[in-house]
């Protein structure tokens, strides 16, 4: 680690601070996402047990959160606080929170499956209760009393007969822990939570509500260009040829072409806009897209690579043998692929000098992508730093990471600050899809309207395993190598009904593609499989002549499972 | 290059284009530094980029900047700011209408041309207004519940 700090350290005297249209708003004050002055922390510790990674207490009693999971609209810029609030007996106005930015933030993982708060959240709680236990033991030896005679009140550690006072900022103030998260530091009693559990209003919506926040989309640096990416006009087309002239009369403009990779940029950004719609361009035809109406039945009939098990229990005769009197009952499910469709299109910035990197971009795994981008740009990945801003809300791997590693591109070829923004029809056509589901259930319903046998059926596009990025667009366009593979998000999950049903199979058949790239998209627990089964519970309640609410109520045919009290 | 003139939040401004066509949009963003006012799709379609024109809410990314010469252009900045919401954003705030926020200027400003044409609208007529202003995270119950509140707010605070 200490090398790596002393790398950091040497990247920072290299390059100084570099001055971002990211300063205070209107009024004066600094929006909620970012921290004025950021940048004094670079140097600090990132390692993933250290307590100094995720916090710090400064002189004026004042916190500042360093979060790796980000917030990409669902309150975690809230919620964070109220966590560590909570451990330290800190008021939350005090506390500040930098997140998602490789060069002050440990690695939590991506921002996704609806962990932030139940990893990421827990890590920092165990920290700032360490934080608390360091506290209150400098305390005790700096008034003279044993910890047990003291008590936290908004930061300022007092002794309970109102003997003596020490406030956090007196004890640490800006200084460094020094302490590894201490797994055993006792967190409070939910009993005597202040803030946790109650519902707080978010830092950062006065400045989205007013107009002051700024997203990415927002920033500017000195010297920008802005950039619009030329598309193949179908899948695999290949560029043929480019009439620079088509654009000379959009002044400033100019085209950077990286083999199949094309672009315009030029300093303002309508011009960009103008040169990108003017420019002519020759492609082959390409292989297209595959035959929309065949999509399921290409599912259906595909080579699968492997079944999974995800539920097999019981006698499952009744499926291929009904009793007499039984009823067999079946459907298949067909989910399409669906896009993000993130309300603002993807955009991304960079500035890539000979022996750094800086990329801004939303990407909901900003340390995942700092590999990337070292990868791609040539550097060591401590000389590269990605720093999360906001974008439009993302529900999954969009096109963030394709506009950011494009900004990127642009950047290193150019010599200057680059920002591209996609277009509506760029997200749409282009963002990384939720994949395609089929689904078929089975289910034979005896006399008494018990579920007598119950099957699932899905075929799924099976992810790659330890790919570290979904394939971008704009290294395959230029040629740069990259790891092949898909990721396709938890969508294996809730295909088994969350029922007492005594005999079930739940299988996945595992296909190996999908005719466009995929990557996880909300909700973790999968909205098609749930549906697929909640649907043929209803059709199941109905053959059974119960009303579908009742019939996962105790008394009824279909019994609420304890899964989800037992966890 | 040519010369445009502008009235925008109550200010005249003056800015240079090198296309006459320039969008309003770009015009605030770049030339005005006013980025409260966001793309999303540049065809009018998702209201993100909404802004009022003479009172009347408008489209700035199909709306061009020469058109709206002489008359006022206010963007959400020319409402209120983050220590003193207008009414309207104040109801944003209480409701916590907003997810990712990116849409939430749009819905802001569409909201208000219709609580100033129509005092004390409807549920529907709140939801008839906000049809055309597309949110992807599902802030929308919680917008409406927001108009909802700055029309229900005693007359007299603006």
């Amino acid at each position: 680690m200490a090398a790596l700090s002393i790398s950091r350290r040497s990247f920072l005297a290299a390059g100084g601070v570099l001055v971002v249209g990211l300063g205070l708003d209107g009024v004066g004050r600094a929006p909620a996402q970012t921290v004025a002055g950021a940048d004094r922390f670079l140097g600090k510790s990132l390692a993933p047990d250290a307590v100094d990674s995720f916090l710090a207490v400064h002189a004026d009693g004042s916190v500042t959160l360093f979060v790796g999971k980000v917030d990409i609209g669902t309150g975690g810029r809230i919620a964070m606080r109220q966590i560590v609030g909570e451990e330290l007996d800190v008021p939350l106005e005090r506390i500040a929170m930098i997140e998602g930015d490789t060069a002050l933030t440990p690695n939590q993982g991506a921002t996704a499956g609806s962990y932030g708060i139940a990893r990421g959240g827990t890590q920092l709680r165990q920290a700032a209760a360490t934080a608390r236990q360091a506290l209150l033991a400098q305390a005790a030896q700096r008034l003279g009393r044993p910890a047990g005679d003291l008590q936290i009140v908004d930061g300022v550690v007092r002794a309970k007969d109102g003997t003596g006072a020490v406030t956090y900022g007196e004890l640490i103030g800006d200084r460094a822990f020094n302490l590894k998260v201490d797994g055993g530091a006792p967190l409070k009693a939910p009993q005597s939570f202040r803030f946790i559990g109650k519902s707080l209003p978010r830092p950062d919506l006065p400045a989205k509500v007013t107009g002051r926040h700024r997203y990415l989309h927002d920033l500017t640096l000195p010297d920008m260009l802005h950039a619009r990416v030329i598309r193949p006009p179908a899948l695999g087309a290949t560029l043929v040829s480019v009439d620079e002239s088509s654009v000379a009369a959009i002044g400033g403009a100019r085209v950077v072409r990286i083999q199949n990779f094309l672009a315009v940029v030029a300093e303002r950004e309508w011009d960009a806009v103008r040169a990108a719609r003017a420019l002519q361009s020759k492609w082959t035809a390409g292989t297209g897209l595959p035959d929309s109406t065949k999509e399921f039945d290409s599912m259906r009939a595909s080579r699968v690579v492997r079944d999974q098990e995800i539920a097999k229990r019981g006698d499952l005769s009744a499926l291929s043998a009904p009793a007499p009197g039984m009823r067999a009952l079946a459907a298949s499910y067909r989910w399409p692929v669906q896009t993000h469709g993130s309300i603002g299109p993807s955009c991304g910035v960079a500035d890539v000098r000979a022996d750094r990197a800086t990329v801004w971009s939303s990407s909901q795994n900003t340390h995942g992508f700092q590999a990337t981008c070292a990868r791609f740009l040539g550097l060591e990945r401590d000389r590269v730093r990605v720093i999360y801003l906001d974008g439009a809300g993302s529900y999954g791997p969009n096109g963030a990471d394709d506009a950011a590693a494009e900004a990127a591109l642009l950047s290193k070829a150019l010599g200057k600050p680059v920002r591209v923004q996609w277009t509506r029809q760029e997200e749409h056509g282009l963002d990384p899809k939720g994949p395609a589901q089929l689904l078929e259930l089975r289910a034979a319903v005896d006399a008494d309207g018990e579920v007598a046998a119950w099957e699932t059926q899905a075929w799924l596009p099976i992810a790659t395993a330890n790919l570290p990025n979904i394939p971008l667009l704009s290294l395959d366009a230029a040629g740069i190598p990259q790891t092949p593979g898909r990721s396709t998000g938890l969508i294996y999950q809730n295909v088994d009904p969350p029922y007492t049903m005594p005999n079930v199979n739940a299988v996945v058949h595992w296909i190996p593609d999908a005719p466009l790239r995929t990557s996880a998209i909300r909700a973790p627990g999968k909205v098609a499989n749930t549906f697929a089964v909640e649907s043929f519970v209803d059709e199941v309640a109905a053959l059974a002549r119960v009303h579908p609410v009742d019939s996962v109520s105790a008394a009824s045919p279909i019994r609420a499972a304890s899964r989800f009290c037992d966890g | 290059m040519a010369k445009l003139a502008l009235r925008v939040n109550g200010g005249n401004r003056e800015i240079e284009s090198a296309d006459p066509d320039v969008p309003l949009l770009y015009v605030l963003r770049n030339d005005l530094g006013l980025t409260g006012t966001h793309f999303g799709c540049g065809l009018a379609q998702c209201g993100a980029c909404t802004v009022l024109v003479g009172g009347r809410a408008v489209r700035s990314c199909v709306t061009s900047a020469r058109s709206v010469a002489g008359q006022d252009v206010v963007t959400i900045e020319g409402l209120g700011s983050p220590d003193r919401p207008d009414p309207l954003q104040a109801a944003f705030i209480a409701e916590q209408a907003a997810q990712c926020g990116y849409c939430t200027a749009g819905m802001v400003m569409t909201a208000r041309a219709l609580l100033a044409r129509t005092r004390r609208p409807s549920e529907q007529q709140v939801r008839q207004a906000l049809a055309g202003n597309l949110c992807r995270c599902g802030s929308h119950a919680r917008v409406i519940r927001a108009v909802l509140r700055a029309a229900s707010a005693p007359p007299g605070g603006r």
